[in-house]
């Protein structure tokens, strides 16, 4: 390359496939300080090879030149390099409205709005699901076609195994912790107390609850969100079908049905799992250790453990939805949302579960 | 199917169209009435606004300025209350089809008609395979969308657009993407409901030549100048004294009018 002055002619050469050659990025970046501004030819007619990479080269450097109030003009071009760079500069040209609106569209996101869809906000979210909630009860709610036989399925059934894993280990757990420091004070037989107690109330709720949230708020989010993005939501309102009416009531229906039955098992299972750690390790009979658990846990403990379930289990279903309801329409969106889903599910479990503990605390219950 | 005479299917007045609520809308200034019966196109170049306009009018997005009258009444967008008795008047085509990817084709034209009500079950039965023998595909009907190709996913969507036979009928991009064996069919059977039962067809495409002999009025939208450049007949729009509206035709391609009234 060279450079005569007063009428700057850059000469180009060699291979281009590869993006700027080494030695031409270091003469630009050397030539910059003299090319600001400037009006600058380029003759391409000495390049020996060159791909899609020279085109975006050629057009980059005219829009730096240009923001200058310099120009770039080229010649020698081969015809079809020429051909290119004028599709190349005839797309760039975009509407003045377009563009216009482009810049104010980023500024409506940075405000955190995103106003182009009908807002849909939670609490917008919650009173719709409520209002079908209530509907639903009175009847009026149109149930056909919306599949409610494969959602409690997929919630419940589908659920029973990992539930089951869960449950039972944890009753091995609290069994084995438990008996260790029992047996110390001759007091091993307390330990069907223990596990009982520490598996209606709690355990069996907190897992089924969390086990939920993994499984079917993720799913409720990405099934919906992706719902969203394809634009069959859209369609569903087209045929006036309300898309929390549709879509969020029998998911959330199926949780809140589906959760107090899968914490019932898993209260068995766990209370099961103990029960094996205490007969292989003591040598009480089953009936006593039976016996014991139903001396120390109270029908209202079974019922606490059963409220707790429903609880939880509205909060998935209401999380996992919601977040698909809002997520952003992209496939990146619906990832977050699923995310989003199952971390507030679980916080909200959590804290829910702080709330019955003083509830209850405070009830004598 | 009766209508009152005097109402158009579709009045658009002063319309400004546009994604939020950015200071200039897209397009503005649109107006144009769709008579029943009628098949009116909407075309331009991609990315002119077609699609957004068709959300518009059918309350996917807020409308920026102006009205909307389908039969009289206005036009509110999907979260208001009267948007759901809005709705029997009205069908969509969506560009890409919008299958419900859940449900088999027999599914997805059944559902607007189990929700709707008063179907009996074999009632049902037989319009899911009416309407999808209607678009070439009564053998399909137990074919999830994923299981079909993309020409055929948007024959399905105009099966189930047409499955509660609308008196109004929104069509983006209906066409493309079909052979012209098929494009033709799919054409004449729009033509044919819309001159038998009286329906009224709003057509997008940006293609008009493919579509013109069906199209009695066609609007032309124009991203560069925000405006409904042009409006009328596909003879007139093709003798249309702006430079941009004439490319449309393909005559105007091979021989193209050098002195342009109107930049
Ligand atoms: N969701 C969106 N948010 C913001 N802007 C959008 C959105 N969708 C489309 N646009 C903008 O609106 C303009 C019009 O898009 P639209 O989909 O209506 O075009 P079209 O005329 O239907 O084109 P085509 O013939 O290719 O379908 C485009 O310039 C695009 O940038
Ligand atoms: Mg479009």
């Amino acid at each position: 390359m060279e450079e005569t002055l007063p009428n700057p002619t850059i000469r180009l050469a060699g291979d281009w496939t590869a993006g700027v050659p080494a030695d031409a990025a270091t003469w630009f970046f050397q030539n910059r300080g003299q090319l600001v501004g400037r009006e600058i030819s380029v003759d391409v007619g000495a390049v020996a090879a060159w791909n899609g990479r020279l085109v975006a080269f050629l057009l980059r450097l005219r829009n730096l030149l240009r923001r200058d109030d310099g120009d770039l003009s080229w010649h020698g071009l081969p015809t079809g390099l020429a051909a290119l760079l004028r599709m190349a500069e005839n797309g760039q040209e975009t509407s003045p409205m377009a563009v216009m609106g482009r810049a104010a569209e980023k500024v409506s996101k940075k405000n955190g709005g995103n106003s182009s869809e009908a807002g849909f906000c939670a609490f917008a979210f919650l009173g719709d699901l409520v209002r079908c909630l209530c509907r639903f009860f009175f009847g009026k709610v149109p149930t056909v076609g919306a599949g409610y036989g494969e959602i409690f399925y997929r919630v419940g059934v589908e659920g029973l195994p990992i539930v089951a894993l869960i449950s039972l280990l944890s009753g091995v757990i609290i069994g084995f912790v438990g008996i260790v420091q029992l047996a110390r004070f001759g007091a091993a037989i307390y330990i069907a107390d223990l596990v009982g107690l520490a598996m209606v109330r709690e355990m069996a709720p907190l897992m089924t609850g969390i086990i939920l949230a993994g499984r079917t708020a993720a799913s409720f989010a990405a099934t919906i969100g992706t719902m969203r993005c394809s634009g069959e939501v859209d369609a569903l309102r087209i045929f006036s079908i309300n898309p929390v009416a549709f879509l969020v009531l029998p998911r959330v229906l199926a949780v809140a049905w589906m959760a107090p039955i899968l914490e019932i098992f898993s209260a068995f299972i766990g209370i099961g799992g103990g029960m094996v750690v205490a007969l292989s390790l003591f040598d009480f009979s089953a009936v006593q250790y039976v016996q014991e658990m139903v001396s120390a846990v109270a029908m209202s403990d079974f019922f606490v453990g059963i409220g707790k379930a429903l609880v939880f289990g509205l909060l998935t279903g209401g999380f996992g939805c919601l977040h698909g309801m809002r997520c952003e329409r992209t496939a990146a969106g619906v990832g977050r949302g699923t995310t989003a889903a199952v971390v507030s599910a679980i916080t909200a479990i959590v804290v829910a579960d702080a709330i019955f503990s003083v509830l209850c605390h405070r009830l004598h219950m | 199917m009766a209508y009152p005479p005097p109402l158009p299917a579709v009045a658009v007045h002063a319309l400004a169209i546009g994604h939020g609520e950015r200071p200039s809308p897209l397009v503005e200034g649109i107006e144009f009435s769709v008579a029943p019966g009628e098949i009116f196109a909407i075309i331009g170049c991609s990315g002119c606004g077609k699609s957004t306009l068709l959300r518009t009018m059918v309350g996917l997005l807020p409308l920026l300025a102006g009205t909307v009258l389908l039969f009289g009444k206005k036009m509110v967008t999907v979260d208001c209350a009267g948007h759901g008795a809005l709705t029997r008047n009205f069908s969509v085509l969506f560009q890409g089809g919008a299958l419900w990817t859940d449900r088999t084709l027999g599914e997805n034209v059944a559902l607007p008609l189990l929700r709707r009500g008063g179907f009996s079950p074999k009632e049902v039965r037989d319009l899911v395979d009416c309407k999808l023998s209607l678009v070439g595909l009564g053998a399909y009907a137990d074919f999830y969308p994923h299981e079909i190709s993309g020409g055929m996913a948007r024959r399905a969507a105009l099966a189930r657009a047409l499955a509660l036979d609308p008196p109004l009928l929104f069509l983006d991009e209906p066409t493309s993407g079909l052979d012209p064996v098929a494009a033709r069919r799919l054409d004449r059977l729009v033509a044919e409901l819309c001159s038998c039962q009286g329906m009224a067809a709003v057509v997008v495409s940006h293609d008009l030549a493919e579509i013109g002999g069906i199209v009695t009025r066609a609007a032309f939208l124009d991203a560069n100048s925000g405006t409904m450049l042009d409006i009328g007949s596909p003879a007139a729009l093709a003798r249309s004294p702006h430079g941009a509206v004439r490319e449309f035709f393909c005559e105007n391609h091979a021989n193209p009018q050098p002195e342009e009234t109107v930049p």
